[in-house]
């Protein structure tokens, strides 16, 4: 399996196979010829190309690319220098700071003064909640329904408020009104 | 030993690193000049194959070895740099492409024809020729993607599968059952027009 015969991946294609499969049309775009001159517009371009960002335009001598920053005494330098402005400032800031006074545990004043004042419990002393149950002496029975056979009665009383026949609900009193003795 | 003495090792190394850089910077503009007069003609026709499209091709030609500029020091690391480059503009033009996929594809037909050679070929000949690889263009933009660029990098003779393989990332094995497949679709399309998507 070849795309073409001449790089060698399909020995077997011919030229007709090659034309019904279309790739003689890819393989004549593949040869076009490039432009004139490519090579210098490339050029050209890559001479006007931004080269590598800098944020500082830094002088020669003390570029950071320039090479003194490669050298180990140098960069052993700086680091030095670093440590000790950080460690210095560190603890010129230390020094300067107070710590912070322990913190003291007030002590509240009593609710109720014991000479009076305030309100008292009135001698009222707490009785504690019971924990246990009632305790039972004997047992209940297993049907206490049983055992009492005189049923509950409950005696309705009339209802005077609904209308009997032949008899007619007395009409209600209005309220007596107050007599009202006119001032002199 | 007075101050001065003890210092002048020191920017003696300075200087030297200096010039040291500038000579290795001058190497790698060398070496990406050299890369230039020897791919830029390969990498055309390659972004050339994709865009259709003179000026397209030139562009991305040219932001390919832009970006060589920008890595330049990893020049060295590079195995192969003719496969590399290629697969360099390979990635623009792909990604070019998807961008610019409103566009419409008669333009690039007719951008074809007006650029294919017509040498010895009658107005009439030159005018079915045109419409014969018309037809096989949009046959092709008709393939799946996968066996589409197979197709489309086997047509440069001097890539070979493995180097298929290798602008592509995947295996050897898979560029050429891909081929197969794609040279079998488009048998299909050219000679029974259907719709493969």
């Amino acid at each position: 399996m070849n795309a073409s015969p001449r790089n060698g991946l399909f020995p077997e294609t011919s030229d007709r196979d090659l034309s019904q499969s279309g790739e003689d049309t890819l393989r004549l775009i593949a040869s076009l010829p490039a432009p004139e001159g490519l090579p210098d517009r490339v050029h050209e371009g890559l001479r006007h190309a931004p080269q590598t960002a800098r944020v500082l335009n830094w002088r020669r001598p003390i570029r950071p690319s320039g090479g003194w920053m490669q050298s180990t005494m140098a960069r052993s330098a700086a680091a030095a220098a670093i440590v000790c402005v950080v460690a210095g400032g560190g603890w010129r800031i230390y020094s300067r700071v107070q710590p912070t006074p322990a913190v003291r545990v007030l002590e509240m004043p009593s609710r109720v003064a014991p000479g009076g004042g305030g309100f008292s419990q009135a001698g009222a002393k707490r009785v504690p909640d019971t924990l246990n149950g009632p305790v039972l002496t004997h047992p209940l029975a297993d049907n206490p329904v049983a055992d009492n056979p005189e049923p509950d009665v409950v005696v309705k009383a009339p209802d005077t408020t609904r209308p009997v026949h032949g008899k007619r609900t007395p009409a209600k009193k209005p309220a007596a009104r107050p007599v009202v003795t006119p001032m002199p | 030993m007075s101050a001065s003495q003890t210092l002048n090792p020191f920017w003696m190394e300075i200087a030297d690193r200096t010039v040291q850089d500038e000579t290795r910077r001058h190497a790698k503009d060398e070496a990406l000049a050299a890369l230039v007069e020897q791919y830029a003609s390969t990498l055309y026709r390659v972004a050339f194959s994709v865009m259709r499209n003179p000026s397209d091709a030139e562009d991305a030609v040219q932001e390919a070895f832009l970006r060589v500029l920008r890595h330049r020091d990893g020049l060295g690391e590079v195995r192969d740099h003719r496969v590399w480059l290629i697969r360099i503009v390979w990635n623009i033009v792909l990604d070019r492409k998807r961008r610019a996929k409103t566009r419409p594809e008669t333009d690039d037909v007719e951008e074809l024809a007006r650029v294919l050679p017509a040498d010895g070929l009658t107005a009439e000949q030159r005018a079915a020729a045109a419409q014969h690889h018309a037809h096989v263009l949009a046959c092709v933009e008709q393939l799946p993607a996968k066996e589409r660029q197979v197709l489309m990098l086997s047509a440069f003779e001097e890539l070979s599968s493995v180097e298929i393989a290798s602008v592509l990332g995947i295996t050897e094995s898979s560029v050429r059952s891909r081929l197969f497949r794609a040279r079998n679709l488009m048998a299909d399309l050219l000679h029974y027009p259907r719709s493969l998507r």
